[in-house]
């Protein structure tokens, strides 16, 4: 039988809302750092050096090959055999971090190769050397591409890192399974701990929202002079990549 | 008139995939000169002109830019980042305008101030306005290049390229992507800056302007320069064959 009074005290629990916030910097803190390494790993695959490529393609192939929940495990558990021994947030992050790059690496580059070669030579043209045509006229047009499918990432990652529960890292599912043990109201505690991520994932919804909004600057469709702009995301990249 | 050199080409070859696209190219231009680039399509012009700045690498020979040889020090081959340099002389302006959609008219043609020579935002934008009121868009400085019609997005372009005070402008058939009703004011705005004393390369097939404001007229065809003539000889006595044939058949 569903108990409303469970389910309420279950939404207030004080053990739930900082779980939820252990969740949120776990993912901010993964993708932020996940983020630059992704860079690092595109511009990697594109080098015009073969082991650089090599290294960087095993590196992707690795990590989308084999599911985080083993890796996490091995990072966690299976190191220490080998001597090295991380902590429980070290090792979440670890696993997240090196897990979340590989997938974003791809976004990353296909938001790169989706800048028109013109760009690139109108800013070399200009004499800009070449990291600063990467930075002032490359990634902020592969930007407006890539926020799409790195929203999409974000929202992915708030309910993945629920995986890093197993190795007992407190967020918001393991501490709700704590809570629940004490009355054993599971359907309650879960679905509360379900509502808490379906209010995380629409926030980032709407940060997302202004995000696409900034990064799409200058792209309006039509003549419109306002300042409604639509993002016109390159569709191959909203699919699901997982 | 001066003889000072801007651009001195030595035969410059170019193959690509076996297919030798440029077959030893010579050409001196002198400050000041406007010089017209014809011939047919595939017959190697854009890809020579390219090489004057390196945006192409020659196979072989040497291009010289004020007497600097472009993509070569004493050492060999210079590094990207080195070549950028060289290539702040050389201002290009291409079929498909190539402008930043991110950035307005305004910080279109700042970006090449601010972010090659490090002047302040603030500094540039100054001098980025007053050419573009020069080109005739002094009410389109907040405008973004997807708000502007061909011709305009062009003389922002060829402002960009202006707003870094080069040697050399390079035309990569700047009016080929443009309605015809909007050929004029860009052309306008090139025999403005031949009355300015600006040395130019054009590639393009626009024969008003070959008449109007071109020095010379060179006729590049399968990889080789076949004639390079004044205006007026060139149309009316062309001396080969292959000459004739073309103008034949695009007059």
């Amino acid at each position: 039988m569903w108990s409303w009074d469970a389910f309420f005290s279950f939404l207030t629990n004080p053990q739930l809302v900082q779980g939820a916030w252990t969740t949120i910097w776990l993912t901010t803190v993964s993708m932020a750092l996940a983020l630059p390494l992704a860079v690092l790993v595109a511009l990697g695959r594109a080098s015009r050096f073969r082991p650089v490529r090599l290294v960087t393609g095993f590196y992707v192939w690795l990590m989308r090959g084999t599911p985080l929940l083993v890796q996490l495990v091995i990072i966690y558990t299976g190191l220490p055999q080998l001597g090295l021994r991380l902590g429980v947030i070290s090792a979440a992050l670890t696993g997240l971090v090196l897990n979340e790059a590989a997938y974003l690496s791809e976004i990353v580059r296909a938001g790169v190769l989706s800048v028109p070669r013109g760009q690139s030579e109108a800013a070399r043209a200009l004499g800009m050397p070449p990291w600063k045509v990467f930075r002032v006229v490359v990634m902020p047009q592969a930007l407006r591409v890539m926020v799409p499918p790195l929203g999409n990432s974000f929202n992915g990652l708030l309910k993945t890192t629920t995986l890093v529960s197993v190795i007992s890292v407190e967020e918001l599912l393991r501490r709700t399974q704590f809570a629940v043990q004490t009355n054993f109201r599971v359907l309650e505690g879960l679905t509360a701990a379900a509502l808490y991520y379906l209010a995380m994932t629409t926030l980032w919804g709407l940060v997302q929202r202004w995000l696409e909004i900034r990064v799409g600057r200058g792209h309006q469709t039509g003549p419109s002079k306002g300042r409604r702009i639509k993002s016109a995301a390159v569709p191959a990249l909203e699919m699901e990549i997982r | 008139m001066t003889t000072e050199t801007v651009v001195e080409a030595r035969q410059v070859r170019k193959s690509y995939g076996g297919v030798e696209v440029l077959k030893g190219i010579d050409l001196t231009v002198r400050q000041g000169e406007v010089v017209l680039v014809l011939g047919p399509s595939g017959g190697g012009k854009s890809t020579f002109l390219r090489t004057l700045n390196h945006l192409e690498t020659p196979d072989s020979g040497t291009v010289s830019i004020c007497g600097e040889r472009i993509g070569y020090g004493e050492r060999g081959a210079l590094r990207e980042s080195r070549i950028a340099v060289q290539r702040r002389r050389t201002g290009m302006v291409f079929q498909q305008f190539n402008l930043f959609p991110n950035m307005t008219a305004l910080d279109n043609v700042a970006s090449g101030p601010v972010h090659v020579n490090g002047v302040s935002k603030a500094q540039a934008r100054v001098a980025a306005g007053e050419l573009l009121a020069m080109v005739g868009l002094a009410d389109k400085t907040r405008s973004y290049p997807s708000q502007l019609s061909g011709g305009q997005q062009q003389r922002v372009a060829i402002a960009r390229a202006l707003a870094m005070r080069p040697e050399l402008l390079l035309f990569d058939e700047p009016t080929s992507a443009l309605d015809p009703e909007m050929v004029g004011e860009v052309l306008d705005v090139m025999v403005r800056l031949r009355e300015e004393g600006m040395t130019m390369i054009v590639v393009s097939h626009e024969m008003g302007f070959a008449r109007a404001a071109a020095d010379r007229v060179v006729f590049i065809a399968d990889g080789t320069v076949v004639e390079d003539k004044s205006p007026d000889l060139f149309f009316s006595a062309p001396e080969h064959e292959r000459t004739r044939q073309f103008l034949d058949r695009i007059l």
